[in-house]
C-alpha cells in the first residue's frame, strides 16, 4: 500500500462530470516527493481531467485536493502555482515569437508581478533554469527552430524555474524518439532525486516500467489498481487498464503472390533531406518506416503527398507514373496522407466531430447544384464514429471535448472515409491508449486484407512489428537497413536505429 | 427523434445563440427608442427610411463576414462599390437623351458592367491574397488605395450626378410596399446563407477558418476556396454601389468612407469570429438592423452626430465585454446540454 500520510500532494474522492457524463466517479491517489508516479488508463479514463482539477483549470464536483499540506476543496490556477504545482501540456503552452530564454523567465516575472526586465536578466534565469536541469540548448535560437524534443526541456526549465515542487507531464514523449526520450528521463530522474514529485502520462508501457516507481490505473474515471510498479507486470498494467488481456502477437495478413504493386518509388531524391530512395508497396502490403528525428523520413512520406518538393527520381501509382507537386495531384492519384501532429495538421478543434470527419473530399458529397445535404453528412460521420469506436454522447460537439486518442482516431476516420488506393500514416497511434491501438492495428489489417496500401511510419516499434510485412530503417535521408516478415523483430530495430 | 434533437441543438450551439442574445438586444433597441421618442421613430415614415438605408450597409458588412470568416479580411468594399458605381453611372448618363430618358437594355448594361467591375476587383484581390499569399488586410489596404486611385483620377474626384430617373426608380421604389433594396438585400442574405451553410464551399470556409493547416493536409483547395471568398466581396460590392447609385441618383468617388469601419463593427458584433471559423449571415442582418435603429432613434432624440459616434462605440464595447463573458459559460453549458441529449 502507499504511505498516504506522508503523501505530499493528494486528491480524496474526487468526482467531475461534464454534463451527463461523469469523467471522474470518486478518484483518490497520492503522490508523494521523489517519486515519479505512473497515472495510466485507456483513452477518456479521466486522466488528463485529473490533471487539470490538480492544477486548477477544473474545480472538482466534490472531493479533496491537498497541496503540500493545505486543503483546498478547489483551486485556482494561480493558487495551485503558487503551491508548487506545475503542468507540461501536450502543446506546452510555449509563445513561438519568443525566444527559448524570454520562454523561460517570462512568466516568472508575470507571477512575481515584476514589471521591468532587462535583456541580460532574461538570460541569466534562463541559462540558470536549462543548467539546474543539465541541458544545452541555445536560449537565444526563436522557439519556432526549436525541435519538439528542445521545447518539451523547455517547458521542464520554465516549470522548475517557476518553483516546482509537483510536476504533471501528460503524455511528454508522444512526438520524441528514443534517443530524446532518454534524455528526457535523465531530466526527470534528477528532478525527482531533488525532490519533486512528478506524475507521467504515457500510453507506451514500456516507458511508464522505466521511468515510474508507483502507478494508478484508472478505468471509466475509477481507480481500477494502484501500487508500486515493481508488483506490475506490462501485460497486467495492459488488464488493468482496459479489462482485458490485449493481444500483442503479429497480424500481418498473408499476401497473396500475385498482387500488383500501387506505390513504386525510384530512386527519389530531395536534395539535403532524402537520397536514392527506392521501394514499391503492393496491394494490401504494410511497410514500416522508421528512423531517429531528423532523417527524413516525415519529409519522405510529405514528398509521396505531394507536400515536400523532390528533385530527382520517380513515383508510380498502381502502375502510372505521376508528378506528385500537390497534396490535390495526390489525392486525386489515390494518396491518403494522416499527418503527424493532430492539433495543427490534423483537426479542426473547435468545429464538430462531424464537420472533421467529413473535411476531406467534400466534394465528392455534392449533389445537385452543388449543395451538400447535412443528413447525409450526418449519416457519414456517424458511421465512422460507431466503426472506429469513437467516444462521444453527440456528433456536433466540438472535436477538442474529445479524449486525446478519440481525437486521433477522428483524423484516422477523416482519411479512411475516402478509401485511398495508398495510405500514409505518419504516428497514427500516437496518444492512443493500448486496446484502442491493437484496434486500430486490426482496422488497418482489414482494410489492407480488402486491398489498400500502406505506408506506416513510426517510432513505436512494437506496433511495427506487430502489423507490417517489411519495415525500411531510414538515416540520414538513406534507407539504411530493410527487414521482411522473419526478420522483423524489436530487438534487430533498435539495435539498428542506435 | 434522435435527429430532431441533434438539428435542435445544432442550431443552439455557440454562434446561433449569439443570433438569439442579438434578437433580445435588437428588441431592446427598440423599445427603448419607441418609449423616449414614439412620436418621430416609431412611425412608419422612420421605419421606411431605416428599410431604405439599412440594405446597403448590410451587403457590404455579409461581404466583409465572408472573408472574415476564413480568418481574412476585405477592407477595399467601399472602393469597389463606388468604382462600380461609377462605371454603371458613365455607361448610363453617355447613354441617355438630353431628358434623362433611357431604354431599359442599357441599365441592364450599366449594372451588368459594374457588376462585372466588381468581379474584377474582387479578383485582383483574390489573386494577391491566394495566390501571391500576401496578408488580406495589407493587401486589401493596398487595393483599396488602387481602386480609389482610379476612381478619382477618372473623375478628378468629381461625383456623377443626375442618373436617369428609370434608374433612380429602382433605388427608390418599393415592391409589395417593401423598399426595393430591402427586397434585395434580404434575397443576397439568403442566398449567402444558402451558399455557407448548406454547399461544400461554405463548410470548407468554415474549416478554413478554423485551421488552415489542417484544411492543407485534409487537400480541399484552401487557396481556391479563399479566393472565391474574395470575389464574392467584390461581386456584393458592387451590388451595393448600384443600390447606392440608384438610391442617390449619383456616384462618387468618396462616397460612404466611414462604411468600412461601419461594417467590420457590424460583423464583429453580428457574432462573426475576427479570426475565422465562426459566424452567421443572421447575425450580421440583425446587428446592422440594431446599428441603424440606434442611428435613427438619436437621429429622433436630437442628439448630436458625434454622441452617436461614440454610442455606435459603446455599443461594440459593451457587446464586446457581453461576448467575453458570456462566451465560457455559454460554451461550457451549451456542450453540456448537448451532452445530454
Ligand atoms: N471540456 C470537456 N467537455 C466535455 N467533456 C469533456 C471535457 N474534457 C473532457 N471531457 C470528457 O471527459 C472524459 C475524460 O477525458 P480526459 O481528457 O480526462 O481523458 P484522458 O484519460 O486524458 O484520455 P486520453 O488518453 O485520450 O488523453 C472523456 O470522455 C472526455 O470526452
Ligand atoms: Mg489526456
Amino acid at each position: 500500500m502507499l504511505a498516504t500520510q506522508t503523501a505530499d500532494y493528494s486528491v480524496k474522492n474526487i468526482v467531475k462530470s461534464f454534463g451527463g457524463a461523469k469523467a471522474l466517479a470518486g478518484v483518490s491517489m497520492s503522490v508523494s516527493a521523489e517519486e515519479v508516479h505512473c497515472l495510466a488508463g485507456e483513452n477518456g479514463s479521466g486522466k488528463s481531467t485529473l490533471i487539470k482539477i490538480m492544477s486548477g483549470v477544473h474545480a472538482p464536483d466534490s472531493g479533496l485536493i491537498t497541496l503540500a499540506g493545505k486543503e483546498f476543496t478547489h483551486l485556482s490556477p494561480r493558487q495551485a502555482v503558487n503551491e508548487g504545482v506545475q503542468v507540461i501540456f501536450q502543446d506546452f503552452s510555449l509563445l513561438p515569437n519568443l525566444t527559448v530564454a524570454e520562454n523561460i523567465a517570462l512568466p516568472t516575472n508575470i507571477l512575481k508581478s515584476s514589471k521591468f526586465i532587462g535583456k541580460k536578466e532574461t538570460k541569466k534565469i534562463a541559462e540558470e533554469a536549462l543548467g539546474y536541469i543539465g541541458v544545452d540548448i541555445d536560449i537565444n535560437s526563436p522557439l519556432l527552430e526549436t525541435s519538439i524534443a528542445s521545447k518539451q526541456l523547455i517547458a521542464i526549465a520554465r516549470a522548475t524555474n517557476l518553483g516546482v515542487k509537483m510536476l504533471f507531464m501528460d503524455e511528454p514523449t508522444t512526438a520524441l524518439t528514443r534517443k530524446e526520450v532518454k534524455k528526457l528521463f535523465e531530466v526527470v530522474d534528477q528532478l525527482r532525486k531533488r525532490g519533486v514529485a512528478i506524475v507521467f502520462v504515457s500510453h507506451k508501457i514500456d516507458e511508464i516500467q522505466e521511468i515510474c516507481n508507483t502507478i494508478t490505473v484508472l478505468r471509466n474515471g475509477e481507480v481500477v489498481a494502484e501500487g508500486l510498479m515493481s508488483k506490475f507486470k506490462a501485460k497486467e498494467i495492459a488488464m488493468a487498464m482496459t479489462g482485458s488481456e490485449i493481444a500483442t502477437s503479429r497480424i500481418a495478413p498473408p499476401l497473396s503472390k500475385n498482387s500488383r504493386a500501387l506505390l513504386e518509388l525510384e530512386k527519389l531524391t530531395s536534395i539535403n533531406t532524402f537520397d536514392d530512395v527506392s521501394f514499391s508497396i503492393s496491394e494490401g502490403e504494410i511497410i514500416g518506416l522508421t528512423g531517429l528525428l531528423g532523417s527524413g523520413r516525415t519529409e519522405l512520406a510529405e514528398a509521396i503527398f505531394g507536400q515536400y518538393p523532390v528533385d530527382a527520381g520517380s513515383i508510380k501509382v498502381d502502375g502510372k507514373e505521376v508528378t506528385l507537386n500537390s497534396p490535390e495531384a495526390a489525392l486525386a492519384s489515390g494518396i491518403g496522407y494522416v499527418p503527424p501532429d493532430r492539433l495543427t495538421q490534423g483537426l479542426f478543434l473547435e468545429q464538430s466531430i462531424l464537420r472533421n470527419i467529413v473535411a476531406v473530399g467534400l466534394d465528392r458529397q455534392r449533389g445537385r447544384w452543388g449543395g451538400v445535404s447535412k443528413s447525409k453528412l450526418a449519416k457519414i460521420g456517424s458511421s465512422w464514429i460507431s466503426e472506429l469506436r469513437i467516444k462521444t454522447k453527440n456528433p456536433i460537439n466540438p472535436v477538442s471535448s474529445l479524449s486525446g486518442g478519440n481525437q486521433q482516431r477522428v483524423v484516422l476516420a477523416k482519411w479512411l472515409s475516402i478509401n485511398p488506393k495508398v495510405m500514409i500514416l505518419n504516428g497514427p497511434t500516437v496518444g492512443v491508449d493500448v486496446g484502442s491501438k491493437r484496434e486500430i492495428l486490426e482496422i488497418i489489417r482489414d482494410r489492407a486484407q480488402a486491398g489498400m496500401a500502406f505506408l506506416l511510419v513510426s517510432d513505436d516499434i512494437p506496433e511495427l512489428v506487430q502489423i507490417c510485412h517489411k519495415v525500411l530503417v531510414i538515416r540520414h535521408g538513406k534507407i539504411s537497413k530493410e527487414f521482411s516478415d522473419k526478420q522483423i523483430s524489436e530487438s534487430a530495430i533498435y539495435k539498428e536505429l542506435n | 427523434m434522435n435527429e430532431l434533437r441533434n438539428r435542435f441543438a445544432s442550431s443552439t450551439l455557440l454562434s446561433d445563440r449569439k443570433v438569439t442574445q442579438l434578437m433580445g438586444f435588437t428588441l431592446l433597441v427598440l423599445l427603448i427608442f419607441s418609449y423616449f421618442s414614439s412620436d418621430i421613430f416609431f412611425t412608419p415614415e422612420n421605419f421606411t427610411s431605416m428599410a431604405f438605408q439599412i440594405p446597403e450597409v448590410a451587403i457590404l458588412s455579409i461581404a466583409v463576414m465572408l472573408s472574415m470568416l476564413t480568418g481574412g479580411i476585405d477592407l477595399s468594399i467601399v472602393a469597389t462599390s463606388n468604382l462600380a458605381a461609377l462605371l454603371a453611372a458613365y455607361i448610363l448618363t453617355k447613354n441617355m437623351s438630353e431628358d434623362g430618358e433611357i431604354s431599359n437594355l442599357w441599365i441592364l448594361m450599366a449594372c451588368l458592367a459594374g457588376i462585372l467591375l466588381g468581379l474584377i476587383c474582387g479578383g485582383i484581390n483574390a489573386l494577391l491574397i491566394a495566390v501571391l499569399n500576401i496578408t488580406p488586410i495589407l493587401a486589401t489596404l493596398a487595393t483599396l488605395t488602387l481602386f480609389n486611385g482610379i476612381a478619382i483620377g477618372l473623375t478628378n474626384g468629381v461625383s456623377i450626378s443626375g442618373l436617369p430617373e428609370q434608374f433612380a426608380r429602382i433605388g427608390n421604389g418599393t415592391f409589395f410596399g417593401v423598399p426595393t433594396p430591402f427586397v434585395l438585400m434580404v434575397l443576397i442574405a439568403l442566398l449567402v446563407g444558402l451558399i455557407i451553410n448548406r454547399s461544400s464551399l461554405g463548410l470548407k470556409i468554415f474549416l478554413i477558418g478554423t485551421n488552415r493547416k489542417a484544411a492543407q493536409y485534409s487537400v480541399m483547395g484552401d487557396k481556391r476556396v479563399i479566393a472565391w471568398t474574395y470575389v464574392i466581396s467584390g461581386l456584393l460590392s458592387s451590388f451595393a454601389g448600384l443600390i447606392i447609385a440608384s438610391r442617390m441618383s449619383a456616384a462618387s468617388p468618396d462616397f460612404g468612407n466611414s462604411y468600412i469601419l461601419l461594417a467590420i463593427v457590424i460583423v464583429v458584433l453580428g457574432g462573426v469570429n475576427p479570426m475565422g471559423g465562426f459566424g452567421t449571415v443572421t447575425g450580421v442582418v440583425l446587428a446592422t438592423i440594431v446599428l441603424q435603429m440606434v442611428a435613427s432613434g438619436f437621429n429622433a432624440l436630437r442628439f448630436n452626430q458625434f454622441f452617436y459616434l461614440a454610442a455606435q462605440g459603446g455599443v461594440l464595447v459593451l457587446v464586446m465585454i457581453l461576448n467575453v463573458v458570456l462566451e465560457n459559460r455559454r460554451r461550457s453549458k451549451s456542450i453540456n446540454k448537448s451532452l445530454e441529449s
